[in-house]
């Protein structure tokens, strides 16, 4: 092939391929968007996804297990009493430390502690980021398939 | 003469009963003078932003995403926000630059950029000052944007501003022979440097446009499109050119030390530059304000709306082009750019030229 003819190619190709392309990133345009408007819309999360605890507090029985087990000694847990009559005054969870590693619920007797699908807890202070689950009059805990309110923040420590 | 009286010799007239004297020169050029702010407020600002905006919402849905869509209804008022957001935040001038060039460079590109506008014909009568000389005033104002990119680079005393505006200057100088060549087919074609005569050379229907002017013409004009359109992306530093600001490798280009509104006012420019450069290919080879059905030179003759509509239609389509364009071809070597214009655009751009002069002979 001569210089003229490849010079000529190269030109046409230039502009072949500039066509070529645009097939390709035109169609895009009118293809649906894949983002999540995440705080509106939000993901549907698998059933073992470890986020939040659900903790059910009737079925606790202050055992002291998963405080023991907690690798990153996150969980507090105090109790009045002892035996059946144990009453649980504080049970705290420290998410500043928690590593959602679920080992706490796997030794519960009772399995009254869950790892939920809350993933976003948000504060502006450690001590937000503390939560504890046994205090009654500001209720934590959730039953299975209930909604989890959103933010979360307003869940946290006032 | 199809198009209406300039709008600027109706006010100058008007200014002169006002005031009743003549319609002198100093009349004529406050009637221009006004014109042309009104253009450049009313007409060339609102579209600029909303080159902005258009340019993220594409960008997003090319990336599958859906860009802005937070501040207002559909986001729309995220470009005015944002320039709240550069005229709030802080100018920062730093130790080492040349503080007065540093604090002009801006104005040169910004000026530059918006003065092209005045020759534009955006509707019949609707343009600032219809120049004798038109076009060459157009592509001279694009080659004057070039010394504020860099005056920037240099004052910037930053190895990235001074490569980036290094390259501009190598690009849109080498960029403005394709450019003026290409723009010299229609203006051979219609014998007139004037954008509003080439405009009104083109009424009619759609074969009176000069891109396919009566079938044949077209062996000249699509060639002469093409480069004009593919010089006028390198001339407004848009990707696959987009070399003097290429972010991957030299940080932000000429512009990287400038922030708040002296940053906006290289950023809003960009858009204005290809604003222009997409009405001008509209002018000189998509037929300008006139529509492909022969109205304007009909029944809708001189009707300011209707050519204001089929202007900034076509110009929208080639400026929306520009953007897809920008996501489909990656960006070129330094080396690849100048063999593009030098051994690519420029031989055929002049084989362009003297097949429309054999044209126009026969």
């Amino acid at each position: 092939m001569g210089a003229f003819s490849q010079w000529a190619r190269n030109l046409w190709m230039g502009l072949k391929t500039t066509f070529v392309g645009l097939g390709v990133t035109v169609p895009y345009i009118f293809r649906r968007p894949y983002t999540l408007q995440y705080p509106e819309e939000r993901e549907v999360l698998p059933d073992c996804e470890r986020g939040l605890h659900n903790f059910e507090i009737d079925k606790c029985i202050a055992c002291d297990q998963c405080v023991k087990i907690c690798p990153v000694d996150c969980i507090a847990l105090e109790a009045e009493g002892k035996g059946k009559f144990a009453r649980m005054t504080k049970y705290e969870i420290d998410y500043t430390k928690c590593i959602f590693c679920a080992l706490c619920t796997e030794p519960c007797p009772t399995e009254c502690i869950h790892m939920g699908p809350t993933f976003d807890l948000v504060g502006y202070t450690r001590e937000e980021c503390i939560i504890d689950y046994a205090d009654r009059e500001n209720p934590r805990t959730f039953s299975e398939g209930e909604e989890i309110p959103y933010p979360l923040a307003s869940f946290a420590r006032k | 003469m199809i198009g209406a009286e300039p709008l600027s010799s109706s006010l100058a007239a008007w200014l002169a009963a006002l005031f009743g004297v003549g319609a002198t020169w100093p009349i004529q050029a406050l009637a221009m003078l006004i014109v042309a702010t009104g253009v450049v407020a009313l007409v060339v600002t609102p579209v600029g932003l909303g080159g902005v905006y258009l340019e993220r919402k594409l960008s997003g849905r090319i990336q599958n995403r859906r860009g802005p869509n937070r501040v207002g209804p559909y986001g729309l008022l995220q470009t005015l926000a944002d320039g709240i957001k550069l005229l709030v935040q802080e100018d920062i001038v730093h130790k080492a630059a040349d503080a007065a060039l540093f604090r002009f460079a801006p104005y040169v590109v910004f000026l530059a950029a918006f003065t092209g506008y005045v020759v534009m014909p955006f509707a019949p009568g609707l343009t600032a000052a219809d120049l004798d000389v038109g076009i060459f005033f157009f592509l001279a104002m694009i080659g004057i944007e070039t010394i504020g990119v860099v005056m920037a680079g240099w004052s910037s005393n930053n190895k990235w501003s001074l490569l980036g505006s290094m390259r501009e200057v190598a690009q849109v100088v080498s960029y403005e022979l394709p450019l003026g060549l290409a723009a010299m087919c229609p203006v051979i074609a219609s014998g007139s440097l004037s954008l509003n005569t080439i405009t009104d050379m083109q009424a009619g229907p759609i074969w009176n446009w000069f891109v396919i002017r009566n079938g044949y013409w077209a062996i000249v004009m699509v060639p002469a499109f093409l480069i004009f359109y593919t010089a006028g992306l390198a001339a407004a530093k848009r990707l696959p050119f987009d070399l003097p600001e290429a972010e991957s490798e030299l940080v932000a280009g000429f512009h990287t030390e400038y922030s708040g509104m002296r940053f906006g006012m290289f950023f809003l420019p960009e858009y204005a530059v290809m604003l222009s450069i997409s009405g001008v290919a509209t002018v000189l080879f998509l037929g300008g304000y006139h529509d492909p059905f022969g109205l304007s030179a009909g029944s809708l003759a001189g009707v300011w709306w209707w050519g204001l509509i089929w202007f900034f239609l076509k110009t929208t389509v080639l400026f929306l082009l520009q953007i897809v364009l920008r996501w489909t071809l990656p960006r070129l070597r330094i080396d690849q750019v100048m063999y593009l214009c030098y051994k690519g655009l420029l031989p055929v751009a002049m084989a362009c030229v003297v097949l429309a002069a054999v044209l126009r002979l026969l």
